[in-house]
């Protein structure tokens, strides 16, 4: 017994020593920095990138005398072998080669770990996120408008509609982003040419939607039992969402006021659309109900079962963002590697074409974006800072446009190889430019306020949801999203002073931009929280805007 | 009240050996509990309060309790744990089963064991021979199952009990985390093997469903009606035991209260959410879903206030005669919660089981719109498998299921099996000479020599019930789809850890806790009170 | 003949008790049956109705040590140190305080079991919140001390020891005061042993319930070398979850400790459980 009690003990004592010792090596000779994002392939790539961009940087790690250190042989293959590259690939090293004086690790996790090891100074240094606002709130981020200025990766580099992503209440820069989401349609063409639907126009309108969509599922259904070809993907869904912010935009609304403290859904407007949204899935069947998409069987990768549907034709066109080029590609690819294969020549491609969400008079285009947000607990604020500033870099803006995930940070520096793109791939259409110049233009965030927390759920998209599937009327699924809306400021309220102050503040402006409005007066610029309003009441020459000296 | 040397002496040596404990003790769950009190108390918010951020605490009294009693979502999610537990009496009950079949007499001599896998041996080679000339041998579905099936026979039948037992405990055994990602893929709409299964078999059924497609209401009724009837009749046995003195006024009640339940469902389940089913299957089912349809189906459904006439006539019926007969005085007087125990097990496990029947009839109600389009052609699809865990409706029961493949081998069988061998054999002689039936020697030997055993596993399993829903609804539907598999302990997660309101999230742990605490003083109080009987 | 007939019908009880057993067994086996023989498939089998693979794909159980990102060997080995170490501080800890409880006699002995027997009835959650708060006070977040300290003190654990010991005779008690025996060599030499069926029976118990645990690893852990299965598994089917057939081949191998100790030790489990439980 004893003998046994003392076995275990040393075995595990044992078993913890083996443990410290195999534990990954933290301490490394060289600043690491931890990046908290998404599981993807392709951050190890950027990493490598990383690496390479701090040595052209002159970044590089030096021995006592002053010399760079380099790379011998074991070291090479062993890096190689980590990011899953063979040498003389693109971003592999060899012996000889300078090593970069720091490193960065990517580490995955889900929001709410990501969260609550946030606020315990756990988060490692740079976190990923679309919720500054939320982060900085919670007192996480650390402002950095001078750093970013004076380093290059300040708010004018990137898109003008983005700001309102990377700053914080205290209107500081907090964070630059990785990338750009966006919510475009990509039409098939051939689908749509199969069927005798010759063009879409560059502008167009939801009654435009309804008529091509009625002519195009017609046809494409002609002589089937069931449906099976679809006008684009199911609206009970994030796309539905993005959609209807579209629509209801370019009329003039928007799910929150002008100072982002009350939602004002509750209004016909939304009602029309939504009713309209019930319309195309039930009546026209110009888009799938809940059991259609059950019922077409598509494995789902990466872009989602939608994007399948896409590409297998089911969907003449779909909502989504220009991070699916990267799949679009690799079915490409490997139908023509199929088709090399027999003996045929590889010439398999889909032309496509992008146009904006239809929509009426007040053009827009809705974005956001994975921002990589400094994070207050960082132990290498230097390394971090230069992260920063090689996203905004042109080696990885160009890598970004070439790989097509998403759109580039700092597009200004990237507009040569944007427009090369058609050249190369003629069957991506309008796709590449098109998005960046549509973002720079008319992009504007999809609806945030900072007073509901990023945790709480899409009540947009659930009462939507609830509608449809016939739990509530359209009254009540748009009384549903307002109260639900207020619901959550109401309680973010509540739970922090600070916010509390903060609405008040904001309150009793918006009273101020009521009576103006119902004056019609011009409005000042600076009231304007809802950077939809801000946008649009700028075009309409609603607004007054201040001269620098009138800036408090 | 001395407290001498001797004591001081005897004291420090027991906590001397308590001492590790119960500084761990200390430090996780005493601290951490006092802690929890005075957290649901305030606003506590890892907004303004945490390692970069210290605001003032405040006390806020009891917001956070009256908060959680006006979030409107607060009773789905309390309804869903409560939807989750209606599983317990059927776990509970298949572990009975098997424990009994274990418990079988199987202490057979060597010789009679090798005959039986003799015989078993040969007889799956006579039928996977007959099933080769069939033609059915080809496909090797046939001959795995055939295969699984022959070895865990030979297997037991040589290894007996041991074999068994250890087959139905495995799936108890290892479920967690692996599991719950084995059974996502099992229910996998379009590649899952059980939708795979389903496909063929639905498909065969499909023109019987359209034959007995005009019937389905009609069984409906009688479903419905039968859940009436049965209704009546336990609620006669509860006023002839009461009546006897076998049972308190208050136990009576009590059992009358709960076997309404499945009535007063079948009504509010017809109406909104089966409503918005029928209409939801129709708008599904008809190729073109025109709103005039969804009009014309929803009118020509038996109309909901025709059900509640029917369910709220059995109630009237059941509970008048109750109040007659309790007005009437009885035989012998007991206290009022004599076999309370009995009242809450085997009324509530009837109630289980007649709100699966209301369940069933809520199929035959649908059945119709899946397979016949309005115009009376079939539609294209027919009868469909379910989405499970993707579907609003579908993913508790798949939930359910889930859990009951893990329940039956569970430690509760093992219990049983104690159980079991700790009933004299006297008992079941004395019945063998009165010429009982098995049934007979079931329910007044077995049945009641276990009540203490049911007892315990009963509450235990409540306990559970009410913590439990976290692993599953964070692995399997992340509490989805529309909350609908969102338990207490899950949400609890959300709050705390998602949203950062610990506070708030704490106020409903204590209420979780006091649920908890009152299940288990109502064991206490009235637990051996069964088990005496 | 009356000998023969009598053999009959006991022997075709048999053979249909064997039959539902089997059966019932069967259909509780069939998901792991699937499991592995999916581990065995190409990716695009799958979902084909067959389930048998047309080629068997060994080389998915070693594909899945080489996934990027997917640290599984590593969170195997740190699942199995975490647990070990959880289960043998937790049987330690466990026995000497059911020690105390059950074989020595002192003030307020009973009470303070009383309290420890009433937080087993405290859900979990309400602690959890609080601890992880600890846990940031004392820099334990993403280490593994902090994961094992919590899990080191068990009141069932307690519960249940105190429930056997209770049941060894207490005139080995007093024969060993007799030879002039310490408490401690009283626990040791004479206790302990005699304890062995519960020992084992906390074991098993305290190991499978730390394999599993997913709450208190899922908000404490963050580097994913430093992950446990349960977590690692999750993270697995959130970002390689398509790969259903290395995800059934991991999932596979996960459970294979649990089987294999289940098998190993399940005579005394069983006995100990039995006795645990009717005394309960």
């Amino acid at each position: 017994m004893k003998k046994l009690f003392l076995g275990i003990l040393l075995l595990l004592v044992a078993a913890a020593f083996y443990t410290m010792l195999t534990a990954t090596d933290r301490a490394s000779e060289v600043p690491v920095i931890t990046w908290r994002t998404d599981t993807n392939p392709q951050r190890e790539e950027q990493i490598m990138l990383f690496r390479e961009w701090l040595v052209r940087n002159g970044h590089i790690q030096k021995d006592k005398d002053g010399k760079p250190v380099l790379y011998t042989q074991e070291e090479a293959d062993a890096l190689n072998a980590h990011y899953g590259v063979k040498p003389g690939e693109p971003h592999s090293v060899k012996a000889g080669d300078k090593k970069p004086n720091g490193n960065v690790v990517a580490e995955t996790a889900s929001n709410q770990s990501t969260l609550i090891q946030a606020v315990s100074g756990m988060a490692g240094d740079i976190v990923d996120t679309a919720e500054v606002l939320g982060y900085q709130q919670m007192g996480v981020g650390v402002p950095l408008t001078e750093d970013a200025n004076k380093n290059g990766y300040g708010l004018n580099t990137t898109y003008p509609g983005m700001a309102g992503l990377l700053v914080g209440m205290d209107g500081e820069q907090y964070a630059y982003p990785c990338n750009g989401s966006s919510a475009t349609v990509w039409i098939n063409m051939d689908t749509l040419n199969r069927f005798g639907v010759k063009e879409i126009p560059e502008d167009w309108t939801p009654e435009d939607f309804e008529r091509i969509g009625k002519e195009y599922v017609m046809r494409a259904n002609e002589g089937l039992q069931r449906q099976e070809y679809f006008f684009t993907q199911s609206l009970d869904s994030g796309a539905g969402v993005s959609l209807l912010t579209n629509i209801v935009r370019s009329k003039g609304y928007d799910l929150y006021n002008e100072t982002l403290t009350r939602c004002v859904a509750d209004n016909d407007i939304f009602k029309k659309y939504i009713k309209l949204f019930y319309k195309w899935t039930y009546e026209d069947r110009l888009v799938p109900n809940a059991a259609d998409v059950a019922s077409m069987s598509t494995e789902s990768g990466y872009g989602g079962a939608d994007f399948s549907n896409f590409i297998s034709g089911k969907y003449a066109m779909v909502v989504t963002g220009r991070y699916c080029l990267i799949r679009f590609r690799e079915v490409q690819d490997e139908k023509n590697k199929a088709l090399v294969k027999e003996g045929k020549e590889p010439n398999f491609r889909i032309n496509f074409a992008t146009r904006l969400p239809p929509q009426y008079e007040f053009k827009n285009f809705i974005f956001g974006t994975r921002a990589a947000m400094f994070y207050r607990g960082s132990k290498q604020p230097e390394l971090a800072k230069l992260f920063m500033q090689f996203l905004a870099s042109k080696e990885y803006n160009r890598y970004i446009v070439e790989r097509g995930d998403g759109l580039p940070p700092n597009p200004s520096l990237v507009m040569e190889e944007l427009k090369a793109i058609p050249k190369t791939r003629p069957n991506e259409g309008n796709v590449n430019l098109q998005e960046v110049e549509w973002a720079m233009t008319i992009g504007i965030p999809g609806n945030f306020s900072p007073f509901v927390k990023s945790g709480s759920p899409n009540w947009l998209q659930s009462s939507i949801n609830q509608y449809f599937n016939n739990r509530m009327t359209l009254d009540e699924a748009v009384k549903n999203i307002e109260t639900r809306y207020n619901m959550e400021i109401e309680t973010s309220k509540k739970a922090n002073p600070r916010m509390m102050e903060a609405w008040k503040k904001d309150w009793a402006i918006q009273q101020k931009i009521d009576e103006y409005k119902k004056a019609g007066r011009k409005i000042p610029a600076e009231w304007i929280k809802n950077p939809f309003y801000l946008k649009y009441y700028r075009e309409k020459g609603m607004l007054r805007e201040s001269t620098p000296g009138e800036k408090k | 009240m001395a407290f001498n040397k001797k004591d001081a002496k005897d004291c420090a040596v027991g906590i001397g050996f308590l001492l590790p404990n119960i500084l761990g003790f200390m430090a996780f769950t005493v601290i951490p509990l006092v802690m929890s009190i005075y957290m649901a108390f305030t606003d506590w918010n890892l907004e303004m309060h945490n390692y970069f951020r210290f605001e003032p605490i405040r006390f806020v009294g009891f917001d956070n309790f009256i908060k959680l009693f006006t979030d409107p979502d607060f009773g789905q999610y309390f309804g869903n744990t409560f939807f989750l537990m209606i599983g317990i009496p059927f776990g509970v009950a298949g572990s009975l089963v098997a424990a009994l079949l274990l418990n079988w007499d199987f202490n057979g001599s060597g010789k009679r064991r090798i005959w039986t896998t003799m015989l078993i041996t040969a007889v799956m080679i006579a039928s996977a021979g007959i099933l080769v000339c069939l033609g059915m041998g080809a496909t090797a579905m046939t001959l795995l199952m055939v295969s699984l099936i022959g070895g865990v026979l030979v297997i037991g039948s040589l290894g007996g009990k041991t074999v068994y037992r250890t087959l139905f405990y495995f799936p108890y055994f290892t479920a967690g985390v692996a599991t719950y990602i084995l059974w996502k893929k099992l229910y996998n709409p379009l590649t899952g093997p059980i939708n795979n299964a389903l496909r063929p078999i639905l498909e065969a059924l499909n023109p019987v469903a359209i034959l007995i497609a005009p019937a389905c209401t009609a069984i409906g009724i009688i479903l419905l009606v039968f859940v009436g009837l049965f209704f009546l009749s336990m609620v006669r046995r509860k006023l002839r035991l009461w009546r006897d003195g076998e049972c308190g006024t208050l136990s009576a009640w009590l059992g009358i209260a709960l076997l309404s339940l499945p009535l007063i469902f079948s009504w509010s389940w017809c109406s909104p959410s089966w409503k918005s089913m029928v209409e939801y299957n129709a708008a599904c089912a008809v190729e073109t879903a025109r709103p005039e349809v969804l009009v014309n189906v929803s009118t020509t459904n038996p109309n909901p206030v025709w059900l509640l006439v029917m369910a709220i006539a059995f109630l009237a019926t059941g509970w008048g005669f109750a109040a007659y007969r309790l007005s009437r005085g009885r035989k012998y007087n007991c206290i009022p919660d004599r076999a309370i125990g009995d009242s809450a097990i085997v009324d509530g496990s009837t109630m289980v089981g007649l709100m699966a029947m209301v369940g069933i009839a809520c199929v035959f109600w649908v059945l119709p719109q899946m397979v016949l389009q309005t115009n009376g052609q079939p539609t294209p699809d027919g009868l469909t498998p379910p989405q499970w865990l993707a579907d609003y409706y579908w993913a508790k029961p798949s939930l359910l299921l889930m859990g009951f493949w893990g329940a039956i081998g569970s430690n509760n069988m093992l219990l049983y099996l104690a159980g079991l061998s700790g009933v004299p054999q006297e008992l079941y002689e004395a019945a063998d000479i009165d010429g009982a039936s098995p049934w007979q020697r079931f329910w007044n030997i077995t049945w009641p020599q276990l009540s203490n055993v049911t007892f315990f596993i009963m509450i235990m399993a409540v306990i559970g019930g009410l913590q439990g829903g976290f692993d599953m609804a964070r692995v399997m539907t992340q509490g989805g789809p529309a909350g609908s598999t969102t338990t207490l302990a899950y949400y609890i997660y959300t709050q705390g850890f998602g949203t950062g309101r610990l506070g708030y999230a704490s106020a409903v742990s204590w209420l979780l806790f006091l649920l908890v605490f009152v299940v288990t003083m109502f064991n206490w109080k009235f637990g051996n009170r069964y088990t005496n009987e | 003949m009356k000998e023969n007939s009598k053999f009959l019908t006991n022997f075709a009880k048999l053979f249909s008790l064997n039959v539902v057993l089997t059966l019932m067994a069967v259909l509780l086996v069939l998901p792991f049956t699937w499991m592995i023989l999916a581990s065995l498939k190409m990716l695009d089998e799958i979902g084909y109705d067959t389930w048998l693979p047309e080629v068997c794909q060994w080389h998915n159980y070693r594909d899945v040590f080489t996934m990027k990102g997917i640290f599984f060997g590593r969170w195997y080995w740190n699942t199995v140190f975490v647990s070990a170490w959880i289960t043998f501080l937790q049987v330690f800890t466990s026995s000497l305080a059911a020690f105390s409880f059950s074989r020595l006699q002192w003030k307020g002995r009973d009470k303070v079991f009383f309290l420890y027997l009433a937080t087993m009835m405290l859900p979990g959650l309400v602690m959890m919140i609080p601890n992880y708060q600890n846990m940031i006070r004392l820099h334990l977040v993403d280490t593994y001390t902090g994961l094992i300290l919590p899990g080191a003190f068990s009141a069932f654990g307690t519960f249940l020891m105190r429930q056997f010991m209770m049941n060894i005779p207490k005139s080995l008690d007093e024969a060993a005061e007799i030879d002039g025996a310490t408490k401690w060599q009283l626990y040791w030499d004479v206790v302990l042993p005699l304890a062995r069926p519960a020992l084992v029976t906390l074991t098993i118990f305290s190991f499978i319930g730390s394999y599993n645990s997913l709450f208190w690893p899922l908000v404490l852990m963050k580097s994913p070398d430093k992950y446990t299965l349960p977590i690692g598994m999750l993270a697995f089917d959130s970002s390689q979850g398509q790969q259903t057939n290395l995800l059934m081949a991991a999932v596979a191998m996960s459970v294979v400790p649990m089987i294999i100790i289940f098998v190993a030790m399940q005579k005394q489990l069983v006995k100990g459980i039995m006795l645990g439980g009717v005394k309960g």
